[in-house]
């Protein structure tokens, strides 16, 4: 009896992670038809039972939602999903060993930017995750990776830049022109991890001086 | 068979400066013909562990020049042994061993370039780019008497950055060194520079 | 730079520079086929170990790497094997750290440790020796996160 190669039928398994959102999400084959349902199961790397995702068994999407499932920052994990076609022809595909810690990328920090006449301040807000503990408080990023920290540039005229940076969440940049307008982007940085998110970007303009009126 | 009819290089050294390590030796020269050389490492851990082990650089296997970049080959902090041999077609030199194995840590640091501009009241400096294993150590201060002396991290250099906002009719003045964490060590401070609002670098 | 404080035993070590050697090669080594299994378990973490242990088990572990796994790790691609080379040498530049706090008598080996090293080893010879330094190799970045946790 030869196996029938149905490896058509799905492609690209794989988890898609962005501040612990752990989204498993996965293309069909080129050979598929529309009807092609699809069931997800999920494992923690080292034990032997797969559980089904409840929620996610003979959908027609291309995606499901593992956060709750994968919430666990010290283990590691596998997801596949069967495809089966009207036809009954089926196909499974398992992701790589996905680890949230090291895959998450961190998505841009939630800045708000105040001009004054002769500075501007930047806050930054926490970052809440998905992930709590075990007493139900939800953890931010910030509780996550112990040495996040912000830095933050201020673009002066296309020729040079005022850098701060810092694990703090108020900055201020001093010294500025009044009624000008600045350019200002903050990003969040994990060094332990490499990791470090697009930029937020701001962009400011200083108050009229109101001293000399 | 034709090993021994091929000298092997002669005069392996290493020069390295500001973690860019360059291996050299003596070119084996055969009239109107092209030697080739291949250059293998071993770091500390081959030595102790698989002493049989010399792993093909990356950049010199084989090569033309009489040198080679072993930069992306050092990529720890231990005594890493090298050899190289010269080629010409069949023929194939004995292998010559670097004499004393070489540590990046022994990398010669040099103070960084630095250019100081103003605009208006700020102080701006722009660093040389030595890379991503540099950090810069930036000291600037008021030139007066008992003034205080401030300290700024610059993770990457070419790029201009504000140091600070200088108030009007004092010099402000700086000086820089290179930081290497890979060896935690730091280079000599640069010559400090002074800059005047509405005026010009000062000579020191 | 990271300060690892084990015990009374403290060192400094680029972990950074390590991860980004690793995951170079981690997605150009051989799969780790045996899903089942785990050799650096979660009952077994270097941070859940008393703190006068914690120096004594990371060198073991250490020890393991650089005795059992790199040493066999097979590979015909030189590029795999520059990776390795610079994962090993950093490896053995902090035994070398550790070594150095045990001389000074700062890194005992209590009945804890050497019980979770035990465990651990019991994990690697499950399996047979290839498959074995595949799946440690492949469990690098769990003994990384393990060390990342000991500031």
């Amino acid at each position: 009896h030869i196996a029938e190669d149905t490896s058509d039928l799905l492609q690209h398994v794989k988890f898609q992670s962005s501040n612990f959102e752990n989204i498993l999400t996965w293309d069909s084959g080129p050979e598929s038809a529309p009807d092609t349902v699809y069931s997800v199961q999920y494992k923690t790397y080292g034990e032997t039972e797969w559980q089904a995702k409840e929620g996610c068994q003979r959908i027609t999407r291309k995606s499901c939602n593992l956060t709750m499932e994968t919430g666990n920052l010290t283990d590691l994990y596998y997801a596949r999903v069967t495809a089966i076609d009207a036809g009954g022809r089926s196909a499974t595909k398992m992701t790589d060993r996905f680890s949230s810690l090291q895959h998450t990328i961190i998505k841009p920090p939630d800045v708000t930017c105040i001009p004054k006449a002769r500075s501007i301040q930047m806050i930054v807000h926490p970052t809440y995750t998905p992930i709590h503990t075990g007493n139900g408080h939800r953890l931010t990023l910030e509780d996550i990776f112990q040495d996040l920290f912000y830095h933050l540039k201020l673009h002066i005229n296309h020729t040079y830049q005022m850098h701060l940076g810092g694990k703090q969440r108020e900055f201020e940049f001093f010294g500025l022109t009044p009624d000008t307008e600045f350019l200002g982007t903050i990003v969040s940085s994990v060094p332990t991890w490499s990791k470090e998110s697009a930029p937020y970007v701001c962009r400011a303009k200083t108050l009229p001086d109101q001293t000399w009126t | 068979d034709g090993v021994a009819a091929l000298p092997a290089p002669q005069n392996l050294s290493v020069q390295s400066t500001n973690m860019k390590h360059v291996l050299t030796w003596s070119p084996v020269v055969v009239p109107e013909e092209i030697i080739h050389y291949s250059v293998e490492y071993q770091g500390e851990y081959e030595s102790l562990y698989m002493s049989h082990i010399w792993i093909p650089s990356s950049w010199c296997s084989p090569t033309q020049g009489p040198e080679c970049d072993i930069t992306d080959d050092i990529t720890a902090t231990v005594p890493y042994s090298l050899r190289v041999r010269a080629t010409l077609d069949s023929l194939t030199s004995a292998w010559s061993t670097l004499k004393h194995p070489f540590n990046r840590n022994s990398t010669v640091l040099t103070p960084p370039g630095m250019e100081i501009t103003k605009d208006g009241f700020h102080l701006i400096i722009k660093l040389e780019d030595l890379g991503p294993q540099f950090e810069f150590f930036v000291a600037y201060w008021k030139r007066e008497p008992g003034a205080k002396e401030h300290v700024k991290m610059v993770r990457r250099g070419g790029i201009p950055v504000h140091l600070e906002t200088m108030e009007p009719g004092a010099a402000h003045c700086v000086k820089v060194r290179t930081f290497v964490k890979a060896i935690r060590r730091h280079s000599a401070f640069s010559q400090t520079e002074c800059v005047k609002v509405q005026g010009e670098t000062l000579p020191l | 730079l990271k300060t690892l404080h084990l015990g009374s035993c403290m060192i400094t070590s680029s972990l950074q520079a390590i991860q980004s050697g690793f995951s170079e090669i981690q997605d150009r080594q051989p799969k780790d086929e045996i899903i089942d299994l785990r050799i650096l378990r979660k009952t077994q973490p270097l941070q859940d170990t008393k703190p006068a242990g914690q120096c004594c088990l990371l060198h073991h572990v250490l020890r393991l790497y650089l005795d059992r796994v790199f040493k066999n790790y097979q590979t015909p691609d030189h590029r795999i094997l520059q990776k390795i080379s610079g994962l090993a040498n950093s490896f053995l530049t902090i035994k070398k750290d550790l070594w150095l706090c045990h001389v000074h008598m700062a890194c005992p080996c209590g009945e804890e440790a050497m019980e979770k090293y035990s465990q651990l080893m019991s994990h690697f010879k499950e399996l047979q020796p290839p498959a074995a330094v595949v799946k440690a190799l492949g469990e690098l970045d769990i003994l990384l996160s393990w060390m990342e946790e000991m500031d």
